[in-house]
């Protein structure tokens, strides 16, 4: 018994390195504006965010949450909106199909909500978010005009992997994603 | 051999001892707390390169004799407080997530790029012009932090 004991300890001893790695998500983020343009990489662990972002107080931003100042927010009920994406069925909520400007949708599917945008002309972009629920959930908490951000990355970091925003044109291509690496692959 | 040959012996092997034992120390210690590098290559014709080494247990030295009440002088803003906690804390958590690039950029023919590596800063900005490269270990970044931070407003009363 003893021996067993010892033995199952040992094991997790050995092995809670590897967990801690393979479970630490990162959110990396990649823009690149054509052959002549800027290259930006930014590749952050989630905890990282999760443990630094509380601790931020400057201007509108203070604990991890952001006052959005304005009268615009003002008559804006977040977390009326929050609740109605929540209780929602999956399915399309907005469809706009435009003969010269593009098509947009915007749906909940599986606890999340997907939103596409396939400008037509010159310069068009196309543009897929995918976003979880709980991380809105999160984000839309506190209410008052406010958003926590740093709620947001743990709802995030909790999701699981997977895109999570990408804008292509001819001339750039942005791209915002979540794994379980380090480096960001392309 | 006379008793004063003796003591002037063994007087001289404990001094020995306790030499080889400071630089092994201090090798030991310099090592361990790595150096801060700082190197620029000026690329254009006639242009200077610099290379500076500062070892990291010189910043500590230099941090521990500077008095209190110098560093009580130090004005920060309120807001400046949490800034530096929030690096001290960004520090020891870098540290605990191995080599990895946090940041590159690249700018028509100029490429930044931030990363830590082995335990260090690592920034970089190469260009047409000249490369610099500054490699600061994490572990001084906070403790500089944690210092200064000491004499923020909001981090309590001043030693």
């Amino acid at each position: 018994m003893r021996r067993t004991i010892l033995s199952a300890m040992a094991v997790l001893m050995l092995a809670a390195p590897v967990r801690a790695t393979g479970e630490e998500r990162w959110l990396h983020i990649h823009v690149d504006e054509g052959a002549d343009g800027d290259r930006v990489r930014v590749n952050v662990p989630l905890s990282m965010l999760e443990q630094i972002l509380p601790a931020i107080h400057v201007e509108n931003f203070r604990g991890g949450r952001i006052r959005i100042d304005g009268a615009d927010m003002n008559d804006v009920d977040l977390q009326a909106i929050g609740r109605a994406l929540r209780a929602a069925q999956d399915g399309e909520f907005v469809k706009v199909n435009s003969r010269h400007d593009g098509d947009v949708t915007v749906s909940k599917q599986g606890g999340m909500i997907l939103v596409r945008v396939d400008e037509k002309g010159e310069g068009a972009e196309r543009v897929r978010v995918r976003v979880p629920l709980a991380f809105m959930d999160a984000l839309l908490a506190p209410g008052g005009g406010e958003i926590d951000v740093a709620a947001a990355m743990k709802a995030l970091s909790d999701a699981g992997e997977g895109e999570l925003v990408t804008v292509e044109s001819a001339n750039e291509k942005v791209r915002i994603w979540v794994d379980r690496t380090a480096a960001s692959a392309e | 051999m006379s008793r004063t040959a003796k003591i002037v012996g063994v007087t001289a092997l404990v001094l020995a001892v306790l030499f080889a034992g400071g630089v092994t120390w201090a090798a030991v210690a310099t090592w361990q707390a790595g150096a801060i590098r700082v190197r620029i290559q000026d690329h254009r014709a006639g242009g200077t390169d610099v290379a500076l080494v500062l070892p990291a247990v010189a910043l500590d030295a230099a941090l521990a004799v500077i008095p209190d009440h110098a560093r009580a002088e130090i004005e920060l803003d309120a807001e400046a407080g949490p800034i530096l906690s929030v690096l001290e804390n960004l520090c020891d958590d870098l540290e605990g997530h191995g080599d990895f690039v946090l940041i590159e950029a690249d700018h028509q023919n100029e490429r930044v790029r931030v990363e830590t590596k082995d335990g260090f800063l690592r920034v970089s900005v190469e260009s047409a012009e000249e490369s610099v490269r500054v490699d600061i270990p994490l572990a001084s970044i906070a403790k500089v932090a944690r210092w200064i931070g000491g004499s923020a407003p909001e981090a309590g009363p001043s030693v």
